[in-house]
C-alpha cells in the first residue's frame, strides 16, 4: 500500500511536458514584450535629442572637420548629419572609426531646428552661417537647445514638446496631423454607415428569422464574409465602388477630370463599412442573446407590439452590446491598411477631407491614413534615419489608439455579461 | 348622429389605444420590411462578391506563369506562419485550458484577444526594418535557440520536479510561465553567444539570407500574427471538453501531461485542426506584414531564406495602378478569385470540422 502511494507520487511528479507548455506561453509573452519595447524604443528615438560633435577625420580629400548631430555610431563607424542648409536629409555622413581622428563634444554646441524640419548646428553664439554666406531668419526658428548640456528634465520636456508637434504638425514639417485626421474622419464615417445596418441584420438575424433555412444560409454567409481576406474588400471596393458606381457618376455629370471615379472617402468609409459588417451583426446578436426571455414575455403580455418590444425593451437593455460591437469595428476599421491603399489613401493629401469650406465634408477627396503613413514613411528614400524614426512613432500613436479602443471593448464587454447574469437571476 | 359602435371601448384610455392600434400595427409592419431588406442587402452582397471577382477576371493563355509564382508564394508564406504559430499557439492554449490557475487564464485570455487587434502594419514595420538586419546577423542564433528550446524545457521541468524542495514546488504551483522566464531568457543569452561564435566556419555561410527581406522574417512575423488566433480557437476547443474525463485518467494513475496528451488533446482534436485550418486562411490573407518584409520577388524555390511575393501583397501592390479592362487587370482578379475561393474553402472547412467536436462534447 504504501510502495502504491509512493510511486503514485513518484509518477506525478514527472511531468516535465507541463512545463513545455507553460514555457511557450512565456515564450510568447516575451515576444508580445519584445514587439512592444522594440516600438517604444524606437520610436522615442523620433524625439530624443542628438548629441552634438566636433569632428575631425582623415578622408581622399584631405583632413575635415565639421560640427554635426552624431545619429548612430557602433564599433566599426559613426553616421552623423551636418547643418543641413539644403534641405531635409541631404547631410548624412558616414565616418569609419579608423578614419577618425578627433571627437569631442563641446558644451556650448547648440542645434536649431527650422520650420521646414531642418535642422543647423553652431557653437557659442557664434551667428549660424552657410558655406555662400546666408544666415538664418530669426523667425524660422522653432527649436534652439543646447544639445549636449541638457538636464534630464530638459531633454523630457524637449520630448514632450517635440511628440506634441509630431502629432499635431502638418505633413510638411513632419507632422502626421492630417493622417490623424484622415483617420478619425474615416472611421467616424464608417460606424455611420455600419451601424443602423448591422443592428438591423442582427435584429433580422436574432428575432424574426429563425432557424429556417433563409436564416442558416444568411448565418453561414456571415461566418464567411468573417473570414474573407481584407484586401479582398478592397479589390471588391476597387471595382464596384471606384470603377464601377464612381466611374459611371464621373460619366454622368461629364466631369472632365476623375473626381468620383479615383479612390476617395466615401468609397474607403464603404469599402470598411462592408469589412466589418461581420463584426458588428456577430458582436450585437451576442448581445441580444444575453437579453433575458422574461423581459421580452413581460412586454409583450402587456400589449406591446414586436417592433415596441424590440425598440423600448430589448435594444435599451442591449445598449452596451451594442456599443461593444461599435468599438469592436472601429478597432478592426482603424488598424486596417490593405484595402484602403486600393481604394483611396494616399502617401501625400493637399487638403484635409473635413475643413471650413462649403460641403465640410469633401466625400470625394482623397485623405491621408495613419496605417499608410506608417508603410510610407517605413520605406521613404530622402531621410531615412528620420522617416524610419517617425514611423514607429506613427505606429506606436496607431497601436495607443487601436489597443486602447480593443481594451474598452473587453471592459465594457465583461461589465455587460456580469449585468447579464444579475438580470438573469 | 353617428351610431356608436358596440365593439369600441368606451372609456377615453381604451378608446386612444383603439385608435393608435393602426398606427401601431403600421410601424410593425416598417420594422418588419426594414429588417427583410437589410438581410437582402447582406444576401446580394456575399453572391456579389465572388460574382463580381468572377465577372471581371481574365484567363488569358500565359496566366499560369503570372499567377503561380503568387500562389506558390502566398502558400509558402502560410506555411512558414503555421509553422511558428502552431507550436506557439498550441502550446499556450494547452496551458492556458488546461493547468492555468483561473485567475491566470483571466488575465492571459485576453492580453492574446488583444495581441490579435495589433495592427498588422505595425508588425510589418518591426518585420522589415528591425527584426529583417538583426537576423541577416544571427541566423545561426534562431537556429540554436529553436534547436535548444524543446529541450531546455523538458528538462527544466524533469529537474524542477526532481530535485527542487517540496515547498517550493508547492509555492511554484501555478507560476509556471514566470519561472520559466529564466531558462528562456537564459537560452536566448546563450544562442546569441554560441551563434556569433559559430558564425566564422564556411558551412555557415549556406545559412546566411541572400536577402533582408525573406521567407524567414515573414513566417516569424506572420506566425506572430497568426498565433492568437490559432491561440484562442484551440483554447476554446481544450475548455469545452469535461474537466471529469482528465479527473477520470488522474485518478487512474495517469500524470496531467498524460491525460492530457492521451484523452483530451485526442477529444478536442477536431477543434485543433479548425484552428489550424483558421490560421493557415488568415495567414493567407494577411497583407501588410508580407507585403513589407517578403522583399515581394516572386521567387518559387522552397528555402525560406530567398525572397516571395504573394498574391495579397501583389494585390495591394499592383491594383491601385492596373487600368481597368486590361489584361494585366484581369489576371490581378483571377489571382484575387483564386485567394477567395482558397479562404472560403478553409473556413468552410473549418465549419465543418468545429461542428464535429461540438457533437462530440455534447455527446460526453
Amino acid at each position: 500500500m504504501d510502495e502504491v502511494r509512493h510511486r503514485r507520487a513518484a509518477s506525478r511528479r514527472h511531468d516535465p511536458g507541463l512545463w513545455l507548455a507553460a514555457g511557450l506561453v512565456g515564450l510568447s509573452l516575451l515576444a508580445l514584450a519584445a514587439v512592444l519595447a522594440v516600438l517604444v524604443q524606437q520610436a522615442l528615438q523620433a524625439f530624443a535629442p542628438a548629441p552634438v560633435a566636433q569632428l575631425r577625420w582623415r578622408s581622399d580629400a584631405g583632413e575635415q572637420q565639421l560640427l554635426a548631430a552624431v545619429v548612430t555610431q557602433d564599433a566599426q563607424a559613426l553616421v552623423v548629419r551636418g547643418s543641413e542648409w539644403q534641405r531635409r536629409g541631404a547631410e548624412y555622413r558616414r565616418i569609419a572609426r579608423a578614419d577618425l581622428l578627433q571627437i569631442e563634444w563641446p558644451a556650448d554646441a547648440r542645434s536649431l531646428r527650422l520650420r521646414d524640419g531642418r535642422e543647423i548646428y553652431r557653437r557659442g553664439d557664434a551667428v549660424a552661417q552657410a558655406p555662400d554666406g546666408s544666415g538664418v531668419a530669426a523667425a524660422d526658428v522653432v527649436e534652439d537647445v543646447a544639445s549636449n548640456r541638457l538636464s534630464r528634465t530638459d531633454a523630457a520636456g524637449l520630448l514632450l514638446r517635440r511628440a506634441w508637434a509630431f502629432v499635431s504638425g502638418t505633413a510638411d514639417v513632419g507632422g502626421v496631423f492630417p493622417a490623424l485626421v484622415g483617420t478619425v474622419v474615416l472611421v467616424v464615417l464608417m460606424s455611420v454607415l455600419v451601424m443602423p445596418l448591422g443592428v438591423l441584420l442582427a435584429l433580422w438575424l436574432h428575432e424574426y428569422a429563425g432557424s429556417g433555412r433563409g436564416a442558416r444560409l444568411l448565418r453561414a454567409a456571415m461566418a464567411n464574409l468573417a473570414g474573407v481576406p481584407a484586401v479582398i474588400y478592397g479589390l471588391f471596393g476597387l471595382v464596384l465602388f471606384v470603377n464601377g458606381i464612381g466611374g459611371g457618376l464621373d460619366a454622368l455629370l461629364q466631369s472632365p477630370t476623375p473626381r468620383w471615379g479615383g479612390g476617395g472617402l466615401l468609397w474607403s468609409a464603404l469599402t470598411l463599412a462592408l469589412l466589418t459588417l461581420p463584426v458588428v451583426v456577430i458582436a450585437t446578436e451576442e448581445g441580444l442573446a444575453r437579453v433575458p426571455a422574461s423581459l421580452r414575455h413581460g412586454a409583450l403580455a402587456l400589449g406591446a407590439t414586436r417592433a415596441e418590444m424590440l425598440w423600448r425593451v430589448v435594444l435599451p437593455v442591449a445598449r452596451p452590446a451594442l456599443l461593444t460591437a461599435l468599438i469592436l469595428a472601429v478597432a478592426r476599421a482603424a488598424g486596417e491598411v490593405a484595402p484602403l491603399m486600393l481604394v483611396g489613401a494616399v502617401k501625400y493629401a493637399p487638403a484635409l477631407p473635413l475643413d471650413g469650406e462649403f460641403p465640410y465634408l469633401h466625400l470625394s477627396r482623397q485623405f491621408m491614413h495613419l496605417g499608410q503613413s506608417v508603410y510610407d514613411l517605413a520605406l521613404a528614400g530622402g531621410d531615412a534615419p528620420r522617416d524610419m524614426a517617425q514611423a514607429h512613432a506613427a505606429a506606436l500613436l496607431l497601436l495607443v489608439v487601436v489597443v486602447g479602443l480593443n481594451a474598452a471593448a473587453i471592459v465594457v464587454r465583461n461589465r455587460l455579461r456580469e449585468r447579464a447574469r444579475e438580470l438573469a437571476v | 348622429m353617428p351610431v356608436p359602435d358596440p365593439f369600441l371601448p368606451a372609456s377615453p384610455l381604451a378608446r386612444r389605444f383603439a385608435e393608435r392600434a393602426p398606427a401601431r400595427a403600421r410601424r410593425e409592419r416598417h420594422l418588419r420590411l426594414g429588417l427583410r431588406l437589410a438581410a437582402g442587402f447582406l444576401a446580394l452582397l456575399a453572391l456579389a462578391m465572388p460574382l463580381f471577382l468572377l465577372a471581371s477576371a481574365r484567363v488569358t493563355s500565359d496566366w499560369a506563369v503570372h499567377v503561380l509564382p503568387l500562389l506558390i508564394g502566398s502558400l509558402k508564406a502560410a506555411l512558414y506562419a503555421i509553422v511558428v504559430a502552431v507550436p506557439l499557439g498550441l502550446g499556450a492554449a494547452i496551458w492556458c485550458a488546461r493547468f492555468a490557475p483561473p485567475a491566470w487564464r483571466a488575465v492571459l485570455k485576453p492580453l492574446f484577444e488583444l495581441f490579435e487587434a495589433v495592427p498588422a502594419v505595425v508588425l510589418g514595420l518591426i518585420a522589415a526594418l528591425l527584426l529583417a538586419p538583426w537576423l541577416l546577423q544571427h541566423v545561426l542564433s534562431l537556429l540554436v535557440f529553436v534547436a535548444l528550446l524543446v529541450p531546455l524545457l523538458i528538462a527544466t521541468g524533469f529537474l524542477w520536479q526532481r530535485f527542487a524542495p517540496t515547498a517550493w514546488q508547492q509555492r511554484g504551483a501555478g507560476y509556471e510561465v514566470a519561472l520559466s522566464l529564466v531558462p528562456l531568457l537564459g537560452l536566448a543569452a546563450l544562442s546569441v553567444a554560441v551563434g556569433n561564435a559559430l558564425a566564422t566556419p564556411a558551412w555557415a555561410a549556406l545559412l546566411q539570407p541572400l536577402t533582408p527581406w525573406n521567407g524567414l522574417v515573414v513566417g516569424l512575423m506572420l506566425g506572430l500574427a497568426v498565433m492568437p488566433t490559432v491561440f484562442s480557437l484551440a483554447e476554446d476547443a481544450l475548455f469545452a471538453v469535461p474537466a471529469e474525463l482528465a479527473l477520470g485518467a488522474q485518478a487512474l494513475g495517469a500524470t496531467r501531461w498524460q491525460a492530457l496528451w492521451r484523452l483530451l488533446l485526442p477529444v478536442a482534436a477536431p477543434g485543433v485542426v479548425a484552428a489550424l485550418l483558421l490560421g493557415f486562411s488568415r495567414a493567407l490573407g494577411e497583407t501588410m506584414i508580407v507585403l513589407m518584409a517578403s522583399g515581394n520577388t516572386p521567387l518559387t524555390g522552397i528555402s525560406p531564406l530567398t525572397g516571395l511575393r504573394s498574391i495579397a501583397a501583389n494585390l495591394a501592390l499592383e491594383a491601385p495602378q492596373a487600368v481597368p479592362g486590361s489584361a494585366g487587370y484581369g489576371l490581378l482578379l483571377l489571382s484575387a478569385l483564386l485567394l477567395f475561393g482558397i479562404c472560403l474553402l478553409l473556413n468552410l472547412l473549418a465549419e465543418q470540422v468545429r461542428g464535429r467536436l461540438r457533437r462530440r462534447v455534447a455527446g460526453l
